[in-house]
């Protein structure tokens, strides 16, 4: 009888961990279900890991968005990052790439760009923006962009290259519990505000913009 | 026994610094983000005692061995004030150094390149060790419980010690995200195992099941065997500090971390005294002082079957829970130090589809193997706690150099811990008191210890900074520190 009864627990535990799996599948898969509006054509579609993936267009620009879940820093909650790219050609030849509260672990930003520039006195202190040679004529034309843009807590990084942007903001933060216990990663969302969405791609388009037909403002700024 | 408290994103801190205009301001008021300032100290004093629970299932029983039940007893209290101060500077330093990354991140800021790198091979080092502890425990509990099932022989304790090793490993190099529920339910059994336990031993009956009159003899070894226990007295709070780490969430730092954790320890104090009323009345301090489970062995003492089966579940869930946490925080310890080119950068890959760190996982699993299979429990649990401690030490160093390079008024701090410099010094102290007491029963391990971190410090010094990327990693707001 004891024997039997150490079976049964650990058949309930087995039954009860594919249960869960299942569930957990279909919650990556529909994390993005509420969010094809804003694209036309859109497709949506998983990623290696099971996450949700959305492609479509705006405009001129080629929409792809990813979910990216990141635990890697060292005593930091597991945080899931919201990607959206913009595939288009920029009216730049550099690249920039600015980065806030970094932490030295960000696989998803790129690790190889050879300038560190100054960050501009409007923005958070703790920022980081580097980029290629000629990368401080796009800070210079989108930093009152970006000043409104990294003024949401919730954005992390703004890449700007001449094929196109991308931005990185966060969609969840783990819960404390689950991460304590078994560094578990439950995300309180259950699928992304198509409202969030919209607004990151709203910021896309005009840093895009920004670049692209630069305004007097603007472009006061670039030649100054 | 895990030693982690995370901390959050910090996506509502205030922009320190440059001011963001008014305009800019406004859509960022309308997106509020939520989850930030959350946590009261009851949620601090629950996840700080969670987290630490664990370790009355093994390990607090080899400070018996030192000098007696008593003494064991004893130099728990006495830990308790070394982890009082310890709690009292983590908290103002990590309530104002709000950089992800704990100890490691703090002393890159605060003292400099090479404290960060002895304090990240200390994090690593300590949690391997803990790793290792738990994969021994976990072999031996269960060659005990297939004893009791009547599978005598059958059973190589070693085989179970590789398998959690390489299961949980692989678990970690897959990332598993977010499949499994039963935390809460594994922390709920760890701790009613232990009350259930209490209550089955009858303790407003002595001499009905626990037998402390004829077990709890003098001290042994007299006064000496106190200041031998203090090295295994540290174990019964290790990674209660951590709960300050919560500094970003809660919603008054300055009265949640103390109090949250002053309570968790006193919890703690609690469920330790608790264990050792329970262990010292059922065992002898000579058979105590060695045991390997001492829970499940009480459990087994009582000659209830429903009993063992319930600490042998309990004590098996609290150790692979940790056994996990640990190969989680080593393997982010060392990819941090990899992408701070602190070591190679070859240890800072990141997997293209389970986002892990998987070349710093995998690097440890024959580490921890290999020390699982030869090395005994009580030298890998000293191991862990002598990379605690130099911590320990280099926190005293640390809240000095802080208050010197960035006086009260210089910066804004969440919490300043009063009495300074007096818990410093304290807990220097205590922190040399307890070496003397690594030193007394584990010599050589001390002075290997020591030599280890004196020639990784030399390669650091004379060959790895070189390659340091040396301006990128200081992120804080803040001004320079008074002297530079």
């Amino acid at each position: 009888m004891f024997a039997g009864l150490t079976l049964l627990i650990l058949l309930c535990s087995a039954a009860f961990c594919v249960r869960q799996h299942r569930r957990e599948a279909a919650w990556r898969a529909g994390l993005l279900d509420d969010c094809t509006g804003p694209l036309s054509e859109p497709r949506l579609g998983r990623d290696r890991a099971g996450f949700a993936t959305l492609r479509g267009r705006v405009g001129p620009a080629v929409v792809d968005v990813r979910l990216v879940p990141d635990t890697l820093v060292h005593r930091r909650l597991p945080q899931l990052w919201l990607r959206v790219t913009l595939r288009m050609p920029l009216e730049t030849e550099a690249v920039l790439d600015v980065l806030r509260r970094p932490a030295g672990a960000e696989f998803y930003a790129p690790d190889q760009l050879p300038l560190r520039l100054p960050v501009p006195a409007a923005w958070p202190a703790d920022t980081l923006v580097r980029g290629t040679a000629g990368a401080d004529v796009p800070l210079a034309c989108l930093t009152p962009v970006l000043s409104r843009v990294l003024a949401d807590p919730r954005v992390k990084e703004v890449l700007v290259t001449p094929d196109g942007l991308r931005l990185t903001v966060q969609a969840s933060q783990g819960a404390r519990g689950t991460y304590l216990l078994l560094r578990g990663s439950r995300f309180p969302l259950s699928r992304l505000e198509s409202d969030q969405f919209a607004d990151t791609l709203r910021d896309g388009l005009d840093l895009a913009r920004t670049l692209s037909e630069p305004s007097s403002e603007t472009r006061h700024a670039c030649a100054a | 026994m895990t030693t982690v408290q995370p901390m959050a994103e910090r996506v509502s801190a205030p922009p320190a610094g440059g001011a963001i205009p008014a305009a800019a301001q406004a859509p960022a008021a309308n997106r509020r983000v939520a989850l930030l300032r959350v946590l009261g100290p009851g949620h601090v004093w629950a996840l700080g005692v969670g987290i630490v629970l664990v370790g009355e299932f093994m390990g607090w029983n080899f400070a018996v061995g030192k000098g007696g039940a008593v003494a064991a007893l004893a130099a728990c209290w006495l830990a308790g004030i070394l982890y009082t101060c310890v709690a009292m500077i983590d908290s103002e330093i990590t309530s104002t150094v709000a950089a992800a990354g704990g100890q490691y991140a703090q002393a890159k800021h605060i003292i400099g390149p090479l404290a960060a790198f002895n304090v990240g091979l200390y994090l690593v080092m300590a949690y391997t060790m803990l790793e290792v502890s738990n994969a021994i425990v976990t072999g031996d509990l269960i060659e005990a419980f297939a004893q009791s099932l009547g599978l005598e022989g059958a059973i190589d304790k070693r085989a179970f010690m590789v398998l959690t090793v390489v299961a949980l490993a692989f678990l970690n190099y897959r990332g598993v995200l977010a499949t499994l529920t039963l935390n809460l339910v594994i922390t709920a059994a760890a701790f009613a195992a232990i009350v259930v336990l209490f209550v089955a031993t009858q303790p407003w009956a002595p001499g009905a099941v626990l037998q402390h009159e004829a077990l709890l003899g003098a001290l042994p070894y007299g006064s000496l065997g106190i200041l031998a226990a203090m090295h295994f007295g540290l174990w019964f709070y290790l990674g209660i500090e951590g709960t300050t780490q919560a500094a970003e969430e809660v919603r008054s730092p300055a009265r949640a971390l103390p109090l949250g954790t002053m309570t968790g320890m006193m919890t703690l104090l609690i469920a330790a005294t608790l264990t050792w009323y329970v262990c010292s009345g059922l065992m002898p301090w000579e058979y105590l002082g060695q045991a390997v489970t001492p829970l499940y062995d009480a459990a087994r003492l009582t000659g209830s079957r429903w009993l063992e089966l319930f600490l042998f579940l309990g004590t098996l869930f609290a150790t692979v829970a940790s056994a996990n946490g640990c190969i989680n925080d080593a393997s982010r310890a060392w990819f941090a130090m990899g992408r701070d080119r602190y070591m190679p950068v070859w240890f800072g890959a990141v997997h293209p589809t389970y986002r892990t760190p998987y070349r710093a996982i995998v690097f440890f699993v024959p580490i921890a193997i290999l020390f699982a299979v030869s090395t005994p429990l009580d030298q890998t649990i000293t191991f862990s706690i002598l990379s605690g401690l130099l911590g320990y030490t280099l926190m005293a160093l640390s809240i000095v150099l802080f208050r010197r390079k960035w006086p009260l008024g210089s910066i804004q701090r969440g919490y300043v811990h009063p009495l300074h410099p007096l818990p410093a010094v304290l807990l220097l102290v205590l922190c040399v008191v307890t070496y003397l007491a690594v030193f007394l029963g584990y010599g050589t391990q001390l002075l290997a210890m020591m030599a280890f971190y004196i020639t990784a410090s030399a390669w650091f010094v004379l060959h790895r900074y070189k390659y340091v990327r040396r301006g990128d990693q200081f992120t804080m707001p803040w001004p320079k520190p008074r002297g530079y």
